[in-house]
């Protein structure tokens, strides 16, 4: 039970998909300006990985290896759509906002990479497990570079006002730069930063190094 | 023994390699995801349909809102919601053929039995291609028109935007301005959303006395009833809805129908 | 580099030739405006020196002073009516992420000035860059010289720049007459553009280089005027390719060398 529940906690930071195995960043970037939709897109990506984890797990022993990757995208595109679907129903005004990138989800190479990674030779209970913390390990990232985007982009959490704007009679003069896709670049490399200055385990050898200085003749 | 899973288990103790289990697990996996989508799907339409709708209608009636007197004036007419009818462009003339209520300008815009190309000099809003038919709003009392309302597209800094064009009955005069959808820079061009900024545009006229179409944004402080004050910082995104205006107001947008309802009325 | 000097004689001697070559440009910015000017040189300096401070002590190295040029390069950039806390954010973020993450001068492959100012920009849509006036491109002459005469900074890209700018300028009907051009964009081109850490670095490639980067400044100025904005932006984009476009010239040459030989 306790290598199971590895497959959950393992995936939170030390293995995390996005800033160790650098996954699914084109959505961290585009849905993060606000706290809501990154919380909305993390439930929708958890929920596809730990569906698509189960069933393509379930049926792994009767996959022909030659179309193995189709069916696999079969199956995430199928959930996808379905929970896009689900989301245009029941929280429209979010649908909105998300636009696009729950479409997307299908080409988030987590999910192709849990799948071809884990599910495919794993049997059911761990590869929800391990759906679930990938998910949540992504979620996590998401959740930290929303919040700190929405704070100091536009002063507010969740809609609610933390901080009153300077043009609302407050103090605070919002970053615009919050509001644009590059400053979630800076956040995931600040946090990247911090965590392998941690971990250093997960700092990646150069590929080039300075050669040692010599003394010129 | 034999039980109607003796096949299924046949076919699950296939190699995998095997070519008649490839195609079974294929055409499996597919009839099973096709009807999975198309259940949800069909069976989720009527509730996106009724949030579509209702966003619609909420865009309607913040316009609304914003003209004094409006509300006032429907509830006198019996009315909650203004009259939608579609209007061929080129003619100007009402249609009867196109359902108002399920017609996209949007989608028609990209068919091409369904638009037609704009001439490159008539292109001010930078379009390229416009639908054929177009939906309009009207208002009206005793077949007195009292308002109507254009949705118009054009081009910002960076993305498309759409809104709607309410104006007097003098078909000159604006009434309103709401921009309904753009994807500009947050805190530049999007300022273009902020009621302050669309508030400027109400009683603006569109053409002068000789019915050339003048209206425009300037820097710096409007001075004629043809100028809007641009977004300071946001020129280009200010322009694009100027052009926006221009364009659809002008021969090739709902010139014609302006012109065939300032003649014979509705 | 034509400064006989030893690897780390050689970034402080850079260091020291760059703040001369500063010196007349701040100057002008400083009568100007002397309070303000005065008020905002110490703040950017000492944020500086504080991030150069901090990251010395994380890294147990001896601190640097060469976030000094980039203090002058962006007191002189900004308009003097900039909000304090501001130029700290900014320059903080500029010489933070552009400089300091990567090791210290040398180690980046953008010019922690254009950072700070394009950061200042983005992040503040109302804050405006300070246009470049005749006086500042006349005081900006000395130091290029300067520059130039030391290998620190390529006459090659300035002048592909300054052609293809001027060239694209007049090719739009009423476009000012070059002088106003090249006085409009000196600063940006010789210590931002130009920069020695940011700049490509073989000669065919800093043709190349100097033809984007004039072609961006007008691009981005949007406009017969040309912006200071419009010179930091093309400076960002400009640099982030030169590595791209050093490699290419460089597997070229390579391809021609391979060909010599057999």
């Amino acid at each position: 039970m306790a290598s199971n529940l590895r497959h959950v906690t393992a995936p939170l930071v030390e293995n995390n998909p996005i800033t160790l195995q650098i996954l699914g960043i084109c959505s961290a970037l585009a849905v993060t300006t606000s706290l809501s939709t990154a919380l909305v897109m993390s439930l929708a990506l958890t929920t596809v990985l730990c569906l698509a984890s189960t069933t393509i797990s379930l049926i792994r022993n009767h996959i022909p290896n030659v179309i193995r990757l189709i069916v696999q995208i079969i199956i995430i595109a199928s959930l996808v759509i379905v929970i896009d679907e689900l989301l245009q129903a029941y929280a429209f005004e979010t649908s909105r906002q998300l636009s696009i990138f729950v479409g997307l989800i299908v080409t988030n190479c987590l999910v192709m990479g849990r799948a071809e990674a884990f599910a495919m030779r794993n049997p059911v209970w761990p590869s929800v497990l391990d759906g679930l913390g990938n998910g949540l390990g992504y979620s996590l990232v998401l959740i930290i570079v929303g919040s700190i985007r929405e704070l100091l982009g536009a002063g507010s959490l969740l809609g609610y006002t933390i901080l009153t704007l300077a043009s609302e009679g407050g103090w605070f003069v919002p970053l615009s730069l919050m509001q644009l896709a590059p400053s979630a670049f800076f956040i995931i490399g600040l946090l990247i930063w911090v965590i392998r200055s941690h971990w250093v385990t997960q700092v990646e050898v150069p590929k080039f190094s300075l050669k040692p200085q010599r003394a010129r003749e | 023994m034999l039980s109607p899973l003796t096949p299924w288990r046949r076919f699950l103790t296939r190699p995998n390699d095997d070519h008649f289990k490839v195609f079974g697990v294929a055409i499996l996996v597919a009839l099973f995801c096709a009807v999975v989508v198309s259940t949800t799907a069909v069976a989720l339409k009527p509730l996106q349909d009724a949030h579509v709708e209702a966003e619609q209608a909420a865009r309607m009636a913040q316009m609304l809102d914003t003209l004094p007197g409006m509300r006032d004036i429907m509830e006198e007419a019996g009315v909650d919601t203004l009259e939608t009818r579609i209007v061929e462009l080129a003619t100007g003339t009402f249609t009867t053929d196109i359902d108002p209520a399920s017609f996209d300008a949007q989608a028609a815009a990209t068919e091409p039995e369904q638009s037609a190309t704009i001439p490159p000099d008539a292109d001010v809003a930078g379009l390229g291609r416009r639908a054929n038919h177009m939906p309009v709003h009207l208002l009206e009392r005793d077949g007195d028109l009292l308002l109507i309302v254009l949705p118009v597209q054009g081009r910002g800094y960076q993305s498309a935007i759409q809104a709607m064009l309410a104006l007097e009955p003098d078909l000159n005069t604006i009434a309103a301005l709401t921009i309904t959808e753009q994807g500009e820079t947050p805190g530049i061009g999007a300022r273009v959303e902020e009621p302050a900024w669309q508030a400027l545009w109400p009683g603006k006229q569109i053409a002068d006395e000789s019915g050339q179409i003048v209206i425009s944004v300037v820097r710096g402080i409007a001075t004629s009833p043809y100028e809007v004050d641009a977004i300071s910082g946001a020129t280009v995104t200010s322009n694009g809805v100027a052009n926006m205006l221009r364009y659809w107001l002008g021969d090739h947008g709902y010139g014609p129908f302006l012109a065939r309802l300032a003649e014979e009325g509705l | 580099m034509t400064t006989g000097f030893s690897f780390a004689a050689g970034v402080a001697g850079v260091t020291a030739v760059q703040v001369v070559a500063l010196i007349a440009p701040s100057i002008v910015a400083a009568i100007a405006n002397p309070t303000e000017y005065l008020m905002l040189l110490l703040t950017a300096l000492t944020t500086v020196l504080f991030w150069e401070g901090a990251f010395a002590a994380l890294r147990t190295r001896t601190p640097s002073i060469h976030g000094v040029t980039t203090a002058l390069i962006v007191c002189v950039l900004v308009s003097p009516d900039l909000a304090l806390w501001q130029l700290t954010l900014a320059l903080s973020l500029g010489v933070v992420l552009a400089e300091l993450v990567f090791g210290g001068r040398g180690f980046g492959f953008l010019s922690p000035a254009v950072v700070a100012t394009s950061l200042l920009v983005f992040s503040f849509p109302q804050v405006s860059l300070a246009p470049g006036t005749t006086n500042l491109a006349l005081a900006t002459i000395p130091g290029a010289v300067l520059l130039a005469f030391l290998g620190l900074i390529s006459w090659r890209v300035m002048l592909s720049a300054i052609v293809v700018t001027v060239a694209l300028l007049k090719m739009s009907a009423d476009g000012p007459d070059a002088i106003t051009i090249a006085s409009a964009m000196a600063f940006g081109l010789v210590f931002l553009v130009c920069d020695p850490t940011a700049a490509s670095v073989t000669n065919p490639s800093r043709w190349i280089y100097g033809v984007l980067a004039g072609g961006l400044i007008v691009l981005f100025s949007g406009g017969p005027t040309l912006t200071t904005e419009g010179v930091v932006f093309a400076a960002l984009i400009a640099s982030i390719f030169a590595p791209l476009i050093d490699h290419l010239v460089v597997l070229i040459d390579a391809r021609r060398w391979r060909v010599a030989d057999a």
